[in-house]
């Protein structure tokens, strides 16, 4: 059972998040990553990583002969992804860039990637920077591309969602004390994709439906 | 209003230390038209709902920037308000389809933290510096967009006085009351009485206490306590152990209002942020106050021969440090520079860079 509130204090010590947030989602933020990889991306891939964090995705990509380019707004976190990617000898096929979600407008031209991933990036935005992110990924895919996002979701059902929520709120409230900030679940995450211009076409959601994979598809021309 | 906001509201009023958050983006005021001004305010869900009230009778736009659910001055000197904020909800929320024109107007007390210059390079948007408070904003618009004096004053008078003493101390009060509710039952109605009165006579007399710094007025009250303590015990007698320990609270809880007396408004340094930087702690939650901390052991300088009389540091100073020289055309200092809080604001919005620090010697 996991939460992902835990990921602020994490993000405070970077050297701790890959291993803190994989203990959290009990392995499956990790398991989820390898099936991205290996389910959606190919060999010879351009593929952006929006917040990508401490790289571990753009390390699995990057390991299936894609070039990625990865971006995040903390430092801290892109010196340890720098670490990792020169310690697996993948310099080349990883470029790391300081910056934020907003500045995406300048930062790449059109049609440039075959896909675009992110984890856990979309519960920190709050929702007009979420649309924000959707429309300049858009721009960015190529004809055909695919968007890749995992995140936090709230739970569809009541009992889930009543579950989830007797272990959500102490570690919120735990979290809050600690960073004074917290996450939030994404919700209609699916309509704000399905607005920037892409067609879903497959989610899937954990046991406990906390965890949820969205791919959407930018159509052929 | 609702009960969730209302709720909001309270927590936020009554937990001031604490971040709240609302939705940033765009909101809208009666029927903003093209030309309609557009006002900045910080995400913190009680600045939101006060300044909301004093626009409501105004056709406007007003942008909600992330800021960590921190309040505009504590945000922007603890870097939670900055340009990058601006920028974000310029681009998310599509106001530059809103609008023909490209001003922005910021609350003057967001001045330490927002790089204009940063703004225009990202955006084309510029900037102005509107009134300290939200109040003022009707008036500043009838007369053409133009701040009179009193606009550029941070007051604290009365009723903010008691504003921010309860919204401070309530966060201390709250978990000794509760540790005294298990194992003291029988101390409580005297903490909740001693602690709300002194709260209230503190905050009150305020400007009234001899002592320049905050721990200067922290030391006046505790002299008066102990002066109190020494009449009981003496020509009184001092015969009863509850009477003395009364004492012994109340100087206790005079401590605890007191700890950060001159950090609650932007009219006075803070003790306390210099001292926590002392000691290794640079943050509280997401609002750092290393620079300004050390502004302290600092002085300000005015390079008249750089300034060019664009009059914005004159403008930005929540202590009215500068005025202008109209006949030459470029900014004095008008205050001593002990006067100074430290802010910055006119360091960093000074476009020539005339303005800077030194090193006291």
């Amino acid at each position: 059972m996991s939460s992902y509130v835990f990921m602020k204090i994490l993000e405070s010590a970077p050297h701790r998040y890959d291993a803190g947030i994989n203990m959290l989602s009990l392995g499956r933020i990790n398991r989820l990553k390898k099936e991205i990889a290996e389910n959606y991306i190919s060999p010879g891939d351009t593929v952006l990583d929006v917040g990508c964090g401490t790289g571990t995705l753009a390390i699995l990509c990057a390991e299936r002969d894609a070039s990625v380019i990865g971006f995040d707004i903390s430092p801290q976190m892109l010196n340890i992804a720098q670490r990792k990617i020169e310690e697996r000898h993948l310099g080349e096929k990883i470029e790391l860039r300081e910056m934020g979600a907003t500045q995406m407008d300048s930062a790449f031209e059109d049609e440039r990637f075959d896909k675009v991933v992110s984890t856990l990036v979309f519960s920190e935005l709050y929702s007009d920077e979420q649309k924000y992110v959707l429309r300049q990924t858009f721009r960015v895919l190529k004809p055909g591309g695919l968007l890749i996002i995992a995140d936090e979701v709230k739970p569809n059902s009541l009992l889930k969602r009543s579950l989830y929520l007797v272990v959500r709120i102490p570690l919120a409230v735990i979290t809050y004390v600690f960073t004074q900030t917290t996450t939030r679940e994404l919700r209609e995450i699916e309509r704000a994709i399905i607005d920037a211009g892409f067609g879903m076409i497959f989610t899937k959601r954990s046991l406990l439906g906390s965890l949820g994979l969205f791919v959407a598809k930018k159509a052929e021309r | 209003m609702n009960v969730k906001e209302g709720f909001k509201t309270t927590i936020g009023t009554l937990f001031r230390l604490f971040p709240l958050s609302t939705e940033p983006g765009l909101r809208a005021f009666g029927n903003p038209r093209e030309d309609s001004p557009v006002f900045v305010t910080s995400n913190f869900q009680l600045t939101v709902k006060r300044v909301s009230k004093y626009l409501r009778d105004l056709d406007c736009h007003l942008l909600v920037a992330p800021t960590n659910g921190t309040n505009v001055w504590c945000a922007a000197m603890g870097g939670m308000f900055n340009a990058h904020s601006i920028v974000s909800v310029i681009k998310t929320s599509g106001i530059g389809e809103s609008v023909n024109h490209r001003t922005l107007i910021l609350p003057q007390l967001s001045a330490p933290g927002v790089d204009t210059e940063l703004i225009k390079e990202a955006t084309g948007w510029h900037s102005r510096f509107g009134p300290v408070y939200a109040k003022e904003i009707p008036e500043y618009v009838r007369k053409g967009f133009q701040k009179s004096d009193d606009m550029r004053k941070v007051k604290f008078n009365l009723m903010d006085r008691l504003d921010a003493g309860i919204g401070v101390s309530l966060a201390f009060f709250l978990p000794i009351a509760v540790i005294l509710a298990i194992f003291w039952r029988g101390w409580l109605v005297e903490f909740i009485i001693l602690g709300s009165s002194l709260l209230l006579l503190m905050y009150a007399f305020y400007p009234y206490i001899p002592g320049k710094s905050g721990w200067a007025k922290v030391l006046f009250y505790e002299a008066l306590a102990i002066i109190g303590l020494l009449i009981y015990l003496f020509p009184f007698g001092g015969g009863s152990t509850y009477i003395r320990n009364l004492f012994l609270g109340a100087m206790v809880f005079v401590l605890l209002i007191g700890i950060d007396f001159s950090g609650v408004s932007p009219l006075y340094r803070s003790d306390l942020d210099p001292l926590l930087d002392r000691i290794g702690i640079h943050r509280i939650g997401s609002v750092s106050f290393k620079g300004r901390a050390r502004i302290k052991e600092e002085k300000i300088t005015l390079d008249q021969s750089e300034c060019i009389g664009c009059e914005l540091c004159y403008d930005v100073c929540p202590k009215g440090i500068y005025d202008m020289d109209e006949s030459q055309n470029i900014a004095i200092m008008v205050k001593p520079d002990s006067e100074c809080v430290a802010c910055r604001a006119c360091i960093l919005q000074c476009p020539t860079e005339a303005i800077s620090v030194r090193a006291r010697r």
